[in-house]
């Protein structure tokens, strides 16, 4: 799907008066409601889309702000676009352009995708300022169409992913793992060899496993020990126990071409909630399942 | 003739990959067992009549009662509760597990026992300061003595009991004694081997002394029915010989009894964890390959050739069967063992002058159990019990555990030739 078929020239609009932010949204609300046949009204559009952007702030480094809000039962996916002759300030920060979508309650990825298909135009300077000095909606509209801005069909693990997370090397002791893991308050920590390939994955549930002798381990229960000091050989191991004899390994791997039910059915699967997303033997992020949460379900 | 090569041939392999460990042992036994068909040596019905499905079932019975038991938590309280009836004395800790194990192990599986009380002895000798070694070669000494106690506790006796029609009560009444002067004996050398290393501080047996024993039945109303399945079990057992009902259906009507009590959730985590199919399966690929040396007519060929061994004698025989079984057990294992010789002792019925061929069963079940006792590689439970001292930083090389071991096991062999001997051969 390209870009520029969900872009309307009636819909964009180069704002000259130095409005402010709220005016800009509500100018936005406006121009698709007098265009679209909406169950809302546009007070209660506006309201939900503040709401929306006091849970999670949408405005990127680039100066591209794309506040949105899903609707109930709306089918369609809506955009209008503002861009400021002016640039203004918003929340400390300059924005040069709003864009303002509207979706479907019940459809996530296009939402995803839409979004990434306008940060890759911010991403490429000429384009961008090309669009923001564009002369009217339908030049605007045109460039989209010449740029050939594709709306990828699926979303892919690394579009959610954390991408370079903190790795610790495998011969670390694992006394540097939970030290690291406390400053940097990681709960996972994907493991490298010495030519940077990844070769596992550690928690802070490894490091503490070490203080459980391993004949414990086979014990139907241990509720009869009770002045039993397991960390004793915790603190005897820590120093030279090193982080690639606890690590462990998932039994297959997460890349981040995956799409997200991908990801997701290798969680289940696993039984695992964090995976470190590895391209060509190297560890390129980190994915959970809040992720796949936080950016796709309730985005 | 030909026949009778490739069955031999496939035998001999199957045995070579078995003492090897070249092929997982499973699959190769399982694989000889169908290689028996597919060469044609016999017809897929006659490889599986030869199945001995009263063995079979009756091991899954008492998988499925032992997976059921441990649940309970009883076995670990019984460790527990025995280190605390020794006062903390590790060597009276020593012997009184060794006491304990071997009856569990009468009645119960012996790797699952081993898996049960190696790690809780090494974890108390841990808390008492020594080295849990000599705790961990006692246990599984005790293991393989207690189970050759009973029909049920080790699979050759299973074996045996179901080829020839030994009931419990057999059992009982003729291995039970031996193995007890066995246990005796055993102990003694033990005591002398180890007891000067058992030296601990009134403060570090006091620590055991504070284990709180309350909680560790977890789970009271299935530890109430399976001691009644239990009680039930024996009882079925000890009233063989009235009601004539087989090892397996008793076995397995307890079992399934002891199912439909417990939870219903957990019977499949029952039937796919605590049931060893592989060992299972073992036994079905032995029983067609030891059944197509028979049907090939290699045992019958085999059967002169060891009555002229032994020049006809039959006390002979038998004593020697102790010795023979014990050594070959110990390095191709009880159960392969067993399997040959039973056919092959089946055979020798009219080659002696002897109304019973008794003696000769009750050598090849001590010889075969007894047997996996003198090495560390003897039986499974050696296996799996080094397996875990090792994991845990307590590695004993086979040189180590054959100086214990030796001595005890020879020992074990002379008191059964003894008993053998004055019992039934005088």
């Amino acid at each position: 799907m390209h870009l520029f078929n969900l872009l309307d020239p009636k819909l964009v609009w180069f704002e000259d008066q130095g409005l402010p932010r709220d005016e800009i949204l509500k100018g936005l609300i406006a121009r698709i409601c007098s265009h679209h046949q909406l169950r809302e009204s546009p007070d209660q559009i506006f309201r939900l889309v503040e709401q929306r952007e006091k849970e999670s702030p949408t405005l990127y480094p680039t100066g591209m702000a794309i506040p949105h809000v899903r609707l109930e039962g709306l089918d369609d996916t809506i955009i209008a676009v503002c861009v400021p002759r002016t640039p203004l300030r918003d929340r400390e920060q300059e924005v040069k352009i709003y864009i303002l979508i509207l979706t479907d309650k019940n459809v996530s990825s296009l939402y995803l995708n839409t979004v990434a298909a306008f940060l890759r135009i911010s991403r490429d300077p000429g384009l961008y300022s090309a669009l923001l000095g564009a002369r009217d909606p339908h030049a605007f509209v045109k460039l989209v169409r010449e740029a050939v801005i594709s709306i990828k069909e699926e979303v892919t693990v690394s579009d959610i992913m954390t991408a370079d997370p903190i790795v610790i090397n495998e011969n670390k002791t694992i006394k540097d793992l939970a030290e690291l893991m406390r400053e940097k308050h990681l709960y996972y920590v994907p493991v490298i060899n010495d030519q940077g390939a990844w070769v596992g994955d550690v928690n802070i549930l490894h490091y503490l496993a070490a203080g459980l002798p391993d004949y414990m381990k086979m014990m139907n229960n241990v509720n009869f020990l009770r002045a039993y000091e397991p960390f004793d050989l915790l603190y005897r191991k820590e120093e030279t126990v090193t982080v690639q004899q606890v690590m462990q390994k998932p039994e297959r791997l997460v890349r981040p071409d995956f799409s997200i039910i991908e990801a997701l059915f290798e969680m289940e699967r696993q039984k695992k909630q964090t995976f470190s997303v590895i391209r060509d033997g190297k560890v390129v992020g980190i994915i959970t399942a809040m992720d796949i949460y936080a950016k796709v379900v309730r985005a | 003739m030909l026949k009778m090569l490739l069955a031999l041939a496939i035998f001999v392999v199957t045995y070579v990959c078995i003492i090897t460990e070249w092929i997982n042992k499973m699959t190769i036994v399982l694989l000889g067992g169908f290689l028996v068909i597919l060469c044609r040596i016999m017809t897929q019905d006659k490889a599986f009549s030869h199945i001995d499905w009263n063995v079979i079932f009756l091991l899954i019975g008492m998988m499925i009662i032992m997976g059921v038991a441990r649940e309970t938590g009883i076995f670990q309280y019984a460790a527990i509760r025995t280190a605390k009836l020794a006062k903390g004395s590790p060597l009276r800790i020593m012997l009184l597990m060794f006491a304990v194990t071997a009856a569990i192990s009468a009645v119960l599986d012996n790797v699952t026992t081993v898996m049960i009380v190696i790690p809780v002895m090494i974890l108390i000798a841990t808390e008492l300061g020594i080295s849990p070694v000599p705790f961990i070669i006692t246990q599984i000494l005790a293991s393989n003595i207690g189970g050759t106690a009973t029909l049920i506790g080790d699979p050759p006796n299973i074996l045996i009991g179901s080829a020839v029609g030994l009931s419990f009560l057999d059992f009982l009444a003729n291995l039970t004694p031996v193995i007890i002067l066995v246990a005796l004996s055993s102990i003694g050398i033990l005591y002398l081997l180890f007891r000067k290393r058992m030296r601990v501080s009134n403060q570090r047996r006091a620590r055991i002394m504070e284990y709180s024993d309350k909680a560790l039945i977890t789970n009271r109303p299935l530890l109430i029915k399976s001691a009644v399945i239990m009680a039930l079990l024996l009882t079925g057992f000890l009233t063989q010989e009235l009601t004539g009902l087989n090892s397996a259906t008793i076995a397995m009507s307890a079992a399934l009894f002891l199912l439909v009590m417990s939870n219903r959730k957990e019977v499949e985590h029952i039937i796919t964890q605590s049931v060893d199919w592989v060992s299972l399966f073992f036994f079905m690929g032995l029983f067609m390959i030891v059944g197509g040396l028979k049907e090939s007519g290699a045992i019958a060929k085999a059967v002169p050739v060891v009555t002229r061994a032994t020049g006809g004698d039959f006390r002979l025989a038998s004593l020697g069967m102790i010795w023979l079984s014990g050594v070959l057990s110990s390095v191709v294992g009880a159960v392969p063992v067993t399997a040959t010789f039973i056919p092959l002792i089946k055979g020798l019925a009219g080659s002696y002058r002897v109304a019973s061929l008794d003696p000769m069963w009750w050598s090849l079940a001590l010889g075969s159990c007894l047997g996996g006792n003198f090495t560390s590689l003897g039986t499974a439970a050696n296996i799996v019990s080094l397996g875990i001292a090792k994991r845990n930083g307590y590695p004993i090389s086979f040189w180590r555990f054959l100086r214990y071991s030796f001595l005890v096991t020879f020992v074990s062999l002379v008191v059964s030739t003894l008993y053998v001997g004055l019992r039934y051969l005088l």
